[in-house]
């Protein structure tokens, strides 16, 4: 079954709103998104239909890479970090109600920890921990494939964010990644609970251009 | 003042324009004009209008919901908003469990 789904596509900062970009997206396949700049930074929103969320963003990379725009991907929004006040923003409800359901005020308790704290002692929340909670507590209708889409967008995210770390300094990301799959994979606490397959779906083509922090990928079929 | 082609995405300038936004058009290209929220003296928002939308009721909706969605709207009332989460966040939180 097809279904819609919104996401945007942020770019690397090296991006500018230009008219050259503006005929790449709006002169081919890319055509259905909406190209805009906030605080300098340029992103496309899309609407696509898809069997799935994967599907349509994996959809939208393969007419960047065809417009030659795909190692210019930072990441996808939503991202999956959030405060409170963005959290009641996605939900459409008011901050004061998301903060009930924080402190137990309101609903079941046990709302998720925050995954860290701002040196302004700021909480954050992870996004897709927030709506599994939602959606196991049954509250604001939120269902378990909202959940699954948050996760979704986190992991691709995740192998972006790899991508471009290993542009900023290769030999330094080679180092960590030789050391981390040799001692922390090898440990049995996390070998047992996750299966250690880091290569993943996404793999890095060329030599990374450290000036440019753009990178050339493939998906893998 | 030229008009988009489209009444859709007309109407959706002018709503624009009437909330302090500033149409510049394009002389040249597939985009039609760029819109530019009144938060302008430092980057701002930016919407990029499409000349030949292939959905123009649907890309004006979205268009529509971004002008609304303006991070810089409001910007001072913003703030204070974000002032008050801080405090109760401090007072909900003066024992971190954990600091990662």
């Amino acid at each position: 079954m097809s279904n819609l789904f919104e996401f945007s596509i942020v770019f690397v900062e090296s991006v500018s709103l230009t008219e050259e970009l503006e005929d790449k997206v709006y002169g081919g396949r890319l055509a259905d998104g909406q190209l805009s700049s906030i605080d300098g930074r340029v992103s496309i929103l899309y609407e696509r239909e898809a069997n799935s969320l994967r599907d349509a963003v994996f959809g939208v990379f393969l007419d960047l890479k065809d417009a030659g725009l795909a190692s210019k991907i930072l990441c996808i929004d939503p991202s999956d970090l959030v405060s409170q006040v963005q959290i009641g923003k996605r939900l459409d409800r008011k901050r004061q109600q998301i903060h009930q359901y924080v402190s137990g005020s309101r609903g079941p308790g046990n709302f998720p920890k925050p995954v860290r704290y701002t040196e302004e002692r700021k909480a954050v929340w992870s996004w897709a921990a927030v709506l599994k909670w939602f959606s196991a507590n049954d509250i604001l209708g939120i269902n378990d494939l909202q959940a699954k889409h948050a996760t979704e967008i986190t992991m691709i995210n995740s192998l972006l964010s790899s991508i471009h770390l290993r542009t900023i300094d290769s030999s330094l990301f080679k180092e960590i990644d030789d050391r981390f799959h040799s001692l922390v994979c090898g440990w049995e606490e996390f070998s047992t609970r996750i299966p250690w397959d880091l290569q993943g779906p996404v793999v890095l083509n060329s030599v990374p251009d450290d000036s440019e922090q753009s990178f050339d990928w493939a998906v893998q079929a | 003042m030229s008009r988009h082609p489209n009444s859709h995405m007309q109407e959706v300038v002018e709503y624009a324009e009437e909330n302090g936004w500033e149409l510049r058009l394009c002389k040249k290209g597939h985009a039609w004009g760029r819109i530019y929220c009144p938060h302008n003296d430092r980057d701002g928002c930016l919407h990029s209008i499409n000349g030949t939308p292939q959905s123009p009721q649907h890309d004006a909706k979205r268009l529509r919901k971004l002008i609304d969605r303006c991070p810089h709207k409001d910007i001072g009332q913003t703030q204070d908003k974000d002032s008050q989460e801080d405090k109760d966040q401090i007072n909900d939180n003066d024992q971190p469990e954990e600091k990662l």
